[in-house]
């Protein structure tokens, strides 16, 4: 499970990106159920209703400084504006939102220029008009300890002036000028000026208004969580000081229409009139079938479980969707800790794994493609690796339901004559408590033990598994079964730089679980973060990818599909970004 | 909560200890001969009895039944007992499949024959600790009363204010992995001679208050109650120095951890009710004549009081064992417990609950397992009670 | 009786601060996710971490920690603020309250209504059929555990899948409005779950009961009474179940003190947002301000309803002198 979707580790949920269609022409699955993602026609919907989010938590923040989870995503993309988004429409190609156009990048690469639209209008309370000094503050902010921003260093930290630690308050950047109201200019440091412009489209550059946020900013942690202005075509109701009465942790989110967003200026329909989000629906199987058997429902944060999908599949076709989650699932084997330093033992693990027994625990074929690398379909650099099917130079990759003798043969080159694993030690192994989570671990145990492995099998909450074990190097976890990675926005960097670049290796956040630090696949990384976004960085990501998955550090077994539900009167437009219902493109039939 | 239920069942059962006094009254029959002449009658709590040697019987044997069967091993998983959604099979005799399967395409019935192991284990290991140590602490309670008796009102008033389940699950997710959670002896050492500092402090309090009242208070009356507090802060210190960041001692995951969780609460109540019967046993004549005889204390309590105390003893053990086999599957179900592929009987109960809708065997099977060895021990308790009780006798 | 009470109450916050005081250690010397890591995301950077680390106070010692929590629970009645998201702990528990509230009250009307009248007629009608067959059906309703006996009555009964439809099933509490503002939607999704609560307390309870009336009512007076010709009806509920039913307050109180804190396991089968799902799940994250709110908040239920269980006992029983 991918460590975005921790929060939501007790439904089991799914991340998800890209669109049923592109992953459907794809992927094996056959069975093409209806419902719009990216590149088909979104349907015109009729305006008026309301429509009700079933969930189980809550979204991580409403502050858009801080939230970097799938559900915060999904109410945050309706409720407020970035620099950047994905029209549904027009699938991965980034489009202007806030911006009026797209971002003017200097010729040494060195700047980027971005023009707001003019008449977009902050929320009540504070009822003005958005000017660029509202972006720089929301970097500014996002900065600060008092924001805790996740990702800011990650994308941003090139941006002249970026403190290199959060900061007491937010202040002030030097290389984020605004000339004038309707100008805002990032000067970076190095020339990778494309690269960040593809991550415009994050939650960092939703406006904030500094006069009004300044105070609960003041504050560390910052109030402005439940103080927060919005700029999308809904807001979250509030009052006259801007108290976020429609938000009750833990329980609902109710959105309203913000007077002051003015159609013209956005390419979100927002039919609806109001919609919220119930949250506290622990179990996935009841939620999805109250979904798929009620009036004006729509999935949440949950996924229905395979065996709602099997229904659904045979009786509620009309109203099931898949979108990619543009991510890879696998089993992390420790490279640091032995015999798992063994790259033959590695390959003969990964030949002899029935990959599709692991993807049987999370509902078989029709959650998505038994994965090979950690480039899903229709991502930028999937085709340029090879596409579906392992490329022939992986012959340990070649079989769904595993490889005895190729194993075997592996096991030998490894130093084990027996052709399985002779040696003694305990691997420690840390599971998830969760379902499907917990079937995926149990069922690597078994396959680990007939490989000769012997393990020492920890099952523990999902939390725990990420800040104490896996994501913790020195706690020593030899086998990390339930890890995901997906994307942050439509680039393979956000994919493999994090999960398997030497650089990435860190004490107490490790996302290099398999602590994989292979100086031709750092030189790869770094060749391919300086190239600009087109096919050329897609071609040297798909480098990286072949060059990683020739190590053998971890065993892919899916490149998930989100299934997404929803009530029969409903007319649903997926965000394939967020993998979520988009809210304000769903309309009541 | 089942559990809390049956254990306020168990202090609120009449005490079953007219033992002494039965004898008295039928010169010719020793109280075991009794006993025995009554349980022998009650045909329930033989079956149960019998249905209890049949479940060890299962537990010993659940290799030998699993093959003899033609049952599949408990933790072979195999993709041919799943659909292509992976979900699971239903009962099938053709298949030797008799319970159906699990989500991982696992033998249903195979893990409920050897789920009778966790749960067997669990029950008799816990139930023996928390017997042996309620029976110590409650006999010092009662013999000595003074500070003992304090300390383990105070400890009982703890634990029974305290949310039980939380404590369990708290201890059991912080010790349920990794290595286990060690008691650094630095925290054991402090928060001994803290606790060891109130009493002191508090018996000191008592003193003064108690001499303001114009009372007299006597120097084995100060050596008495300050003596057990000042050890305590002693001992608390010497932990803390000797053992400093090292581990006093260390839960591992698995059954250790279920084990401790289940002692913990459980045995305060067992020690307050050996106490109760041993402060009125140490007023009886036979123990005075003991004591003018110049018996030393632990022969009085070993060779007198203890035999007395053995048929309440009996009682609250099957009283004891089903509270502590529902309490180990509702640790597991709620997700503390033996770590997989070990099955019990709770763990499997809660991967059920994600398909109970449409899997019904995989619920049903290792509920009814619970149910009914639980039920089994509580009628043999029941008999138990009754045998042993003149009061209920005659029915 | 005054002093009692005082004395009483003051020692019911020495024993939350106890209480308190053993959560805290358990959770601060064997945490099991590291809260900092999880505010921080997945790509945080160790100053951010740091920075974390400091705005939690996690830089403190353990003992200071305690002492500022302590502080501001005693002066302020502050919990909190949960190291998941920042909310007000004392709020989500006010929050979660009435949801517990109204399953642990309506369970416990029911129990009563069952257990009792079926105490009272298997120990008039001792050693008949009826009273085998409702000792026996209790006792197995004693060994049933909870969670099981709520998914079975869910796959029988439950509207969504049900093989008798009957009852609102799993999820069907609604998220706004509790059994004191909206008794008609919370009751009737609260419906099963009082049932499979109150299963195995009916049964205890008539079990309890049975028990005492068999012995009462072989006591001297009740054999005084009815010499004297009183008529049986009387007998048995004047001076019987009068006497017989008393005991039964204490555990009452007991009980419907741990319930209050939070009924986990039904709250858990019956997807019930509770005190006791609260509690459950901020296990599961380490969150530790959540888990002493939920902790001190269940014990004061249960010191709270023991109190008024003694005091209660002075009126009914004139004996009990303080």
């Amino acid at each position: 499970m991918s460590f975005r979707s921790q929060r939501f580790a007790l439904v089991a949920c799914l991340l998800a990106a890209l669109s049923f269609a592109v992953a459907a022409c794809g992927s094996s699955n056959n069975d093409k159920p209806s419902g719009s993602g990216s590149g088909s026609a979104v349907p015109k919907g009729k305006n008026g209703g309301t429509v009700t989010a079933l969930a189980s938590g809550d979204v991580d923040y409403m502050d858009p400084g801080a939230t970097y989870y799938t559900f915060g995503y999904q109410v945050a993309y309706s409720v407020q504006r970035s620099l950047y988004y994905y029209n549904p429409a027009t699938g991965q190609k980034q489009i202007p939102d806030i911006a009026a156009g797209d971002p003017q990048v200097s010729s040494d690469s060195k700047t980027i220029t971005v023009k707001l639209q003019p008449g977009i209008k902050f929320s009540p309370p504070v009822n003005r008009e958005v000017t660029s000094a509202d972006i720089k503050y929301a970097f500014e902010r996002s900065f600060s300890a008092n924001v805790p921003n996740g990702y800011a260093t990650s994308y941003f930290s090139s941006i002249e002036g970026a403190p290199k630690a959060p900061t007491k308050g937010p202040q002030d950047i030097s290389g984020i000028q605004t000339p004038d109201k309707s100008t805002i200019v990032f000067k970076l440091t190095k020339p990778i000026a494309r690269a960040v412009a593809a991550a415009l489209v994050m939650p960092i550059t939703m406006p904030v208004p500094k006069e009004y946020a300044a105070k609960f900013d003041a504050k560390n942690p910052s109030t402005y969580n439940t103080h927060v202005v919005f700029t999308g075509p809904y807001m979250v109701q509030n009052d006259s000081a801007g108290n976020l009465t429609g938000w009750k942790p833990g329980k609902s989110i109710k959105a309203i229409r913000n007077p002051n967003w003015d159609a013209k200026t956005d390419f979100r329909p927002a039919y609806l009139d109001s919609w919220d989000i119930q949250e506290g629906n622990n179990d996935a199987a009841v939620a999805s079938r109250r979904i798929l058997q009620g009036q004006n429902l729509v999935q949440g944060d949950g996924a229905p479980p395979a065996q709602v999908l099997k229904q659904a599949l045979s009786r509620y076709k009309s109203q099931l969707a898949f979108s990619s989650a543009g991510g890879t699932r696998y089993i992390a084997l420790n490279t640091t800790i032995k015999p798992f330093d063994n790259i033959n033992l590695r390959k003969a693990i990964l030949a002899g794994f029935d990959r599709s027994a692991l993807r049987l625990t999370r509902g078989g074929k029709i959650v998505g493609p038994i994965a090979w690398g950690y480039l899903p379909p229709s991502f930028p650099g999937h085709t340029e690796s090879g596409g579906l099917k392992a490329p022939a130079q992986f012959d340990y990759l070649q079989s769904d339901t595993g490889d005895a003798a190729l194993a075997a043969s592996y096991m030998k080159k490894a130093g084990y004559p027996s052709g399985k694993y002779t040696g003694s030690e305990k691997l420690l192994t840390i599971a998830t408590n969760a379902d499907p989570g917990k079937k995926t671990a149990e069922s690597a145990q078994s396959q680990f033990e007939k490989l000769g492995f012997k393990l020492n099998f920890r099952v523990v909450p999902q939390d725990t598994l990420y800040t104490k074990f896996c994501s913790v190097p020195a706690a020593k976890a030899a086998i990390c079964p339930n890890v995901g990675f997906f994307k942050d926005y439509y680039d393979a960097q956000t994919l493999l730089e994090p999960t398997f670049s030497g650089k990435a290796i860190n004490p107490s956040n490790n996302s290099n679980w398999p602590q994989l630090n292979d100086p031709k696949v750092n030189d790869l990384i770094a060749k391919a973060n300086t190239i600009a976004p087109g096919p050329e960085r897609d071609k040297a990501w798909a480098q990286v990818n072949l060059a990683v998955t020739a190590l053998a550090p971890a065993i892919p077994f899916v490149w998930d599909q989100q299934p997404i539900v929803w009530s029969k009167n409903v007319q649903m437009v997926v965000d394939d970004y967020a993998n979520s219902p988009f809210m304000a493109f769903v309309s009541v039939k | 909560m089942t559990t809390s239920a049956a254990e306020q069942l168990l202090e609120t059962a009449e005490p079953p200890g007219e033992g002494p006094e039965t004898p008295a009254q039928i010169a010719a029959r020793s109280p075991l001969q009794l006993f025995i002449g009554r349980i022998r009658t009650d045909k329930i709590a033989l079956f149960s009895a019998a249905f209890i040697v049949f479940l060890v019987f299962v537990a010993v044997f659940a290799g030998q039944i699993v093959s003899v069967t033609g049952a599949h091993p408990p933790n072979e998983q195999s993709t041919k007992f799943l659909d292509s959604f992976g979900s699971a099979h239903a009962p099938s005799f053709k298949l030797h499949l008799y319970f159906g399967s699990d989500g991982l395409g696992r033998d249903v019935f195979s893990r409920t024959v050897y789920g009778a192991r966790v749960s067997l284990k669990v029950a008799f290991i816990a139930t023996f600790l928390s017997v042996l140590i309620g029976v110590i602490f409650g006999m010092l309670a009662g013999y000595y009363r003074g500070v003992w008796d304090t300390v383990l009102s105070r400890i009982l008033d703890v634990m029974l204010a305290f949310p039980v389940f939380l404590l369990a699950l708290g201890l059991g997710a912080a010790c349920a992995f990794g290595d286990g959670c060690k008691i650094p002896g630095k925290t054991a050492g402090s928060v001994t001679a803290a606790i060891g500092l109130i009493a002191l402090v508090g018996m000191s309090i008592g003193l003064v208050l108690t001499r303001r009242k114009g009372m007299n208070v006597t120097r084995i009356d100060v050596r008495s109650r300050l003596l057990a507090p000042t050890i305590t802060i002693l001992v608390g210190l010497l932990i803390w120095v000797l053992l400093g960041s090292g581990a006093l001692f260390r839960i591992t995951p698995g059954l250790p951890v279920v084990i401790v969780v289940i002692v913990l609460p459980s045995f305060p109540y067992m020690a307050r009710i050996i106490r109760g019967q041993t402060l009125s046993l140490r007023e009886r004549e036979f123990v005075e004549a003991a004591r003018a005889m110049g018996a030393s204390d632990a022969r009085i309590m070993f060779r007198h009081i203890l035999p007395n105390l053995i048929a309440p003893i009996m009682v609250y053990t099957t009283l004891l064992v089903p509270t502590n086999i529902l309490f180990e599957a509702a640790l597991s179900f709620l997700g503390v417990g033996v770590q997989p592929p070990t099955a019990s009987w709770g763990s499997m109960i809660s991967d059920a609950t994600e398909i109970f809708d449409t899997a019904w065997w995989f619920m049903t099977f290792p509920g009814l397992a619970l149910l009914l060895t639980v039920l089994a021990f509580n009628l043999i308790g029941d008999g138990l009670q009754d045998a042993l009780n003149p009061k209920t006798s005659g029915r | 009786m005054l002093t009692f009470i005082v004395r009483r109450v003051l020692w019911m916050f020495v024993l939350l601060i106890v209480i308190s005081f053993i959560t805290f250690i358990i959770f601060t010397t064997l945490p099991s996710a590291d809260p900092v890591l999880l505010r921080a995301g997945r790509r945080a950077s160790p100053e951010l971490i740091a920075s974390l680390t400091k705005t939690l106070g996690l830089d403190k010692p353990w003992y200071e920690q305690y002492w500022i929590y302590l502080r501001n629970l005693l002066f302020h009645f502050d919990f909190g603020y949960s190291y998941q998201n920042n909310i007000s702990v004392r709020a989500q528990i006010f929050d979660r309250i009435p949801a517990t509230a109204g399953l642990a009250l309506g369970g416990m009307v029911i129990w009563l209504m069952a257990g009792i009248p079926i105490g009272i007629v298997a120990a008039v009608k001792r050693g008949t059929w009826m009273d085998k067959a409702a000792m026996g059906l209790a006792l197995v309703a004693i060994s049933a555990p909870v969670y099981w006996l709520g998914l079975v009555m869910l796959y029988l009964f439950s509207k969504d899948i049900g093989v008798i439809p009957i009852f609102e099933g799993q999820g069907s509490y609604p998220t706004s409005g509790s059994l004191f503002t909206n008794p008609i939607g919370v009751g009737k999704s609260l419906l099963l779950p009082w049932i499979v609560l109150a299963a195995s307390f009916a049964a205890i309870y008539a079990r309890f009961l049975r028990a005492n009336l068999t012995e009462v009512l072989t006591e001297d007076y009740v054999r005084t009474a009815r010499a004297k010709g009183v008529r049986e009806r009387t007998v048995i509920f004047r001076h019987g179940v009068r006497a017989a039913i008393t005991p039964l307050v204490t555990i009452l109180g007991l009980d419907l003190g741990i319930l209050l804190g939070g009924a986990i396991l039904t709250e858990t089968v019956f997807n019930i947002p509770g005190i006791g799902r609260l509690a459950f799940d901020s296990i599961q994250k380490s969150d530790l301000p959540t888990v002493e709110g939920t902790v001190i908040i269940a014990a004061f239920f249960i010191i709270f309803l023991n109190l008024i269980v003694d005091i209660i006992y002075a009126f009914l029983d004139p004996r009990v002198r303080y």
